[in-house]
């Protein structure tokens, strides 16, 4: 399988402040590629560069081929991006967020609102403002919006971000399930070992803006010789 | 500039604000209520000001003389003032002599010793006193009251004067006009023109007042705008809700221009309200003048107000869009749309005072330079009967504030909104 994402030499300081230094690496089609990290280690920014919203100082990005800054209205067609904290408008619907956003991608709007509404799980409540859903269903909301368009690839930034154990759940399964059906490469960043465990196919332990270890977590536990996820990214970073 | 993706946002747009009856409301009664609050409000509190006035009749007598036969007493005069002053709101105190200590009072009138003498003589002038405090703004008004009750008592003693002075010389009653002895001339009929040339009708008359209320109420229409564009752009980034947005294929541009075309729209909204306000107003003053309504009506006059009510909007939130989306935070987003609000405020007041088609061009055409004068002339022009210099004026507004609002847009990139420091 090809590289759906190519990531090579990642440099970008803020105020004298290195967020992300050399980091490169690639993702196939249909590979969940966990980047997993402290609050503050870079992967936000890193997503953020990939998805072409923040310019690197150093370094390139290619998306299915195409740079995200010289080819920005391609790559954001090939690409789904959900942002950390994303939020929802509370006084529009679930229904009417797909509708908006399908719209503003083109095409068949009506189908990608079906399948959007499908994948959300959020049933008659599509029809409720989504300022009552509660946080579990806003982030079911937010992800159908990213994914409903079949993206060819998925950035997600911290998807189960301060969700409870049942809606992480939930949205572990439709991420796996997704990518799998749809052949779509997904970076997902998380400072969550156990999730990134369960769904990730490979992982890049980014410390300090630099990625310190990269491979799937069964070749990175004999590798370091751990357990867990948790154990390798402690001997990873020297902890 | 992808005009499909902007519809799909200014619906977005349209759709949360109609759902935001707080805004809507205060777009609404913004205009409608700051007008009439104001007079309301001066009105009031000018009443619950009163000034102290002291009245000192130093003279205290009563004066008749023999010649002319006619009396004249200070005790009259007291009773003119303490009248007129109490009518007014004013407290009085009166005294025969000087209390000493008169800082309490805003203001003092001293009837003078031989007061009725002089008033009624032929050779000497009475006089009274006024001592009034500084800037007490109550105390003027006070002080045009008593020259008022004077001037009328000092014309009550002329024409019993001038009588007597009549009848002495054998003049008999009918062969001569009082008036033309104190008044040998006056102004004649004045005759106010409307621009045509023809005698203004006072409906015409009042037309430039209504004008300049229209110019004074943008200042009530570009604040809610402006302030729906702070919220719709930091507010959202604070709601965390622009970065996913950014992530679609519309364009910063595109995003930031539906913004504020939703933002000029309820402006737009304030602007009608402001009409409509308007127009209760000249419905009111039809009543008093005992004209027609519809007469007033000028509907040519509230579609320029609103068209330019529009730009004008449009004009202040591009000017003030690119230093919005470069902070950080709500509250210096606002500062910076208030101060921009500011430059059209002072504008627009003094759109308010001064006739700008009037203005010399060495002063009129730099301030050309700053769009919100485009805005006054419109409706200036408009009412002094210069239709196509007002319709330029509407075209080179339109033409600013689409250049402004393609400057204001072009240079935001979605890491200077996301990163905005």
């Amino acid at each position: 399988m090809g590289a759906a994402v190519e990531v090579r030499g990642l440099r970008k300081v803020f105020n004298g402040v290195v967020a992300v230094d050399n980091v490169s690496f690639e993702v196939s089609e249909g590979e969940i590629f966990g980047l997993i990290g402290p609050n503050g280690a870079g992967k936000t920014t890193t997503l953020r560069i990939i998805a072409g919203m923040v310019k690197p100082d150093l370094g390139e990005v290619r998306i299915m081929g195409s740079n995200p800054f010289r080819e920005g209205m391609r790559v954001k067609e090939l690409l789904g991006y959900l942002p950390e904290e994303a939020d929802v408008y509370s006084r529009l619907t679930g229904l009417e967020h797909l509708r908006f956003y399908a719209s503003l991608y083109g095409g068949r709007v009506d189908e990608t609102v079906r399948y959007g509404a499908e994948i959300s799980g959020l049933g008659g409540d599509l029809n409720k403002r989504a300022g009552e859903y509660s946080k579990g269903m806003k982030r079911r909301l937010l992800l159908s919006l990213v994914l409903m368009r079949r993206p060819r690839v998925a950035l997600l930034d911290e998807p189960t971000s301060g969700l409870d154990v049942y809606s992480s759940l939930r949205v572990r399964d439709l991420i796996k399930r997704y990518a799998r059906e749809n052949k779509t490469a997904v970076i997902l960043s998380s400072h969550n070992m156990l999730e990134v465990e369960y769904v990730c196919d490979r992982v890049a332990f980014i410390s300090r803006g630099r990625i310190v270890a990269a491979g799937s977590p069964d070749e990175l536990k004999e590798k370091y010789n751990a357990g867990n996820l948790e154990e390798v990214f402690v001997k990873a970073t020297g902890g | 500039m992808n005009f499909n993706t902007v519809r799909i946002i200014v619906w977005k747009e349209l759709l949360d604000l109609w759902r935001d009856k707080k805004t809507l409301a205060v777009a609404v009664l913004l205009p409608v209520v700051s007008m009439p609050l104001i007079g309301l409000a001066v009105l009031l509190l000018s009443t619950q000001q009163p000034v102290q006035v002291a009245i000192v009749d130093e003279d205290n007598t009563s004066y008749t003389n023999r010649i002319l036969g006619i009396t004249v007493s200070s005790s009259w005069l007291v009773g003119n003032l303490t009248e007129a002053l109490t009518r007014s709101g004013c407290r009085v105190d009166k005294y025969d002599k000087s209390p000493g200590n008169m800082t309490s009072y805003d203001l003092v009138v001293v009837i003078q010793k031989s007061f009725s003498e002089n008033a009624t003589s032929l050779v000497n002038q009475a006089s009274v006193e006024i001592i009034r405090k500084a800037n007490v703004q109550p105390a003027v008004n006070a002080e045009s009251t008593i020259i008022s009750v004077l001037s009328q008592f000092s014309s009550n003693i002329s024409r019993v004067k001038v009588e007597s002075l009549a009848g002495l010389a054998g003049l008999k009653p009918g062969s001569f006009n009082v008036n033309s002895i104190l008044q040998p001339v006056v102004v004649g009929p004045l005759v106010v023109i409307a621009p045509s040339g023809a005698p203004a009708t006072p409906i015409e008359q009042i037309r430039p007042y209504i004008a300049k209320i229209l110019i004074l109420g943008f200042i009530f229409v570009v604040s809610p705008a402006s302030m729906y564009v702070v919220d719709s752009i930091v507010g959202e980034r604070e709601r965390k809700t622009i970065e996913l947005l950014l992530a679609t294929p519309a364009s910063v541009a595109e995003i930031i221009s539906g913004k504020l075309m939703v933002a000029s729209v309820l402006g737009l909204v304030s602007s009608l309200s402001d009409v409509a306000s308007l127009m209760i107003y000249m419905y009111l003053i039809t009543l008093s003048l005992g004209g027609y309504f519809w007469l007033v009506l000028d509907l040519k006059l509230i579609l320029l107000h609103a068209v330019t009510a529009f730009f004008t909007i449009l004009t202040t939130i591009a000017i003030a869009t690119p230093f919005i989306t470069r902070t950080q935070g709500i509250r210096s987003a606002g500062n910076i749309a208030t101060l921009v609000n500011m430059i059209g405020m002072t504008l627009f007041f003094t759109g308010f005072m001064v006739d700008y088609p009037k203005l010399e061009p060495s002063v009129l055409y730099p301030l050309m330079l700053i769009p919100y004068t485009h805005s006054i002339l419109v409706i200036q022009d408009y009412v002094y009967g210069m239709t196509l210099n007002s319709l330029i004026h509407l075209s080179v507004l339109i033409v600013a504030s689409l250049i402004l609002l393609y400057i204001g847009v072009r240079g935001i990139s979605p890491e200077k909104i996301l990163l905005a420091r």
